[in-house]
């Protein structure tokens, strides 16, 4: 009796030791939580639009969404940048965390939700798909060592349409300030003005930007924005009549030893 | 009879003593790794400050790994650390150690991304007791 009470014991002594050894073991494999996922996904994703466009955003939450888009550069879509910060993150970064990481849809598009709205570059053309919600948008040009010329416009005004305005402003100064109602499901003129050099005795057009919004390519309410050699800092303020936008981009997973894994949007704002 | 007695009690003792020896490194090395843990959140924390306060920036773009040295001196008399910038190929840049302090203590290791005048970079901050 006292034999088998003490096989007993020492068994469930030797089985409790292997199992807290087989614990430990455990706990070291994971060597990662949620929560250290978590930190990587804010790690590699936070504010990474905006260092790799140098694009300021912003959005003012009240009765209605304002977002600011500042510095946007209309001819590059910066899509290397985004290559090489993929190609490192999934290289050398994953390999020192220890982790697999995937960036899926990487590039300089962006996304905003509810509104079904997106930001693309596009062989020097930049595209805003306004979306739905939209109320106006605002697009101030800020140019330098240019003088603007005659040869500008605007497109007719569509009673009932969006507000679109489009300013050229030099050191303070309104060079030209243009307002018009646009039907989103139109295919609408532009917007645009030249600059020319100062002559004499010719005087030529040197540069020049344009604004469309309207139907394009069967799409409604796209906003085009494209540019012939003007030197201009370009600020865009798109009103919307929902509140709660969430603005992101592509895609993270990782995977921590096939067991842990965690997938999600790159956001920009939420 | 007497023999047998006392070798299954020898048996039994040895067993105790090595079972008692496993789960006392176990919970010894659970300790450690909570300790590591601490260290790991502390590293974590303090690379996503230099990085959100411009001082990796700052570090690059002066040359001068002040900044650096700066944080790591106003850490807490208990803790210690090393801080060192990468390029995204590995190549060392730019290193400080807190003042005063010497490795050999158990440590841990955080690792953050950041992006600086286009190109790719990472810290490392490694973080251990005095």
């Amino acid at each position: 009796m006292k034999k088998g009470m003490l096989f007993t014991v020492t068994t469930v002594f030797l089985l409790l030791g292997v199992f807290t050894l087989c614990s430990a073991f455990m706990l070291s494999q994971q060597a990662y939580s949620f929560n250290d996922l978590k930190y990587i996904v804010d790690d590699v994703g936070d504010d990474i639009y905006l260092d790799l466009m140098e694009t300021d955003i912003s959005v003012v939450s009240g009765e209605h969404v304002l977002i600011n888009l500042d510095q946007v550069d209309i001819t590059d879509n910066r899509d290397s940048l985004f290559t090489s910060y993929e190609n490192f993150i999934e290289g050398t970064y994953a390999s020192k965390n220890n982790l697999e990481i995937g960036l899926e849809n990487f590039n300089s598009t962006f996304y905003l939700e509810p509104y079904g709205g997106r930001r693309v570059m596009d062989g020097g053309v930049f595209y805003f798909y306004t979306g739905n919600n939209l109320i106006n948008i605002s697009i101030d040009f800020f140019v330098d060592e240019t003088l603007p010329d005659d040869n500008s416009g605007q497109p007719s005004q569509d009673p009932g349409g969006d507000l679109i305005k489009v300013r050229f402003i030099r050191d303070g100064i309104v060079l030209s300030n243009y307002d018009r109602l646009q039907d989103g499901d139109n295919e609408n003129s532009e917007f645009y003005q030249t600059f020319r050099d100062d002559g004499p005795p010719v005087v030529h057009d040197v540069s020049g930007a344009y604004v469309q919004y309207g139907n394009y390519n069967g799409e409604d309410g796209v906003l085009r924005v494209w540019r012939n050699n003007l030197n201009a800092n370009i600020s865009m303020k798109m009103y919307y009549s929902l509140a709660d936008v969430k603005i992101f981009g592509g895609n993270i997973s990782i995977n921590h030893t096939g067991n842990l894994t965690l997938n999600s949007n790159i956001m920009i704002f939420t | 009879m007497l023999k047998k007695g006392i070798l299954f009690s020898l048996d039994a003792i040895f067993a105790l003593v090595i079972a008692g020896i496993m789960i006392t490194g176990c919970f010894f090395y659970l300790s450690q790794n909570k300790v590591s843990n601490d260290l790991y959140q502390i590293s974590l924390d303090s690379l996503t400050l230099l990085e959100k306060d411009d001082t990796f920036a700052n570090v690059l773009n002066s040359n001068l790994s002040t900044g650096l040295q700066t944080f790591l001196d106003g850490l807490s008399d208990q803790y210690c650390g090393n801080i060192t910038l990468y390029s995204s190929y590995s190549s060392h840049l730019y290193s400080s150690t807190k003042s005063g302090c010497v490795g050999g203590n158990e440590s841990s290791v955080g690792i953050r991304s950041f992006v600086y005048d286009s190109s790719n970079y990472y810290a490392k901050m490694e973080a251990w007791y005095k």
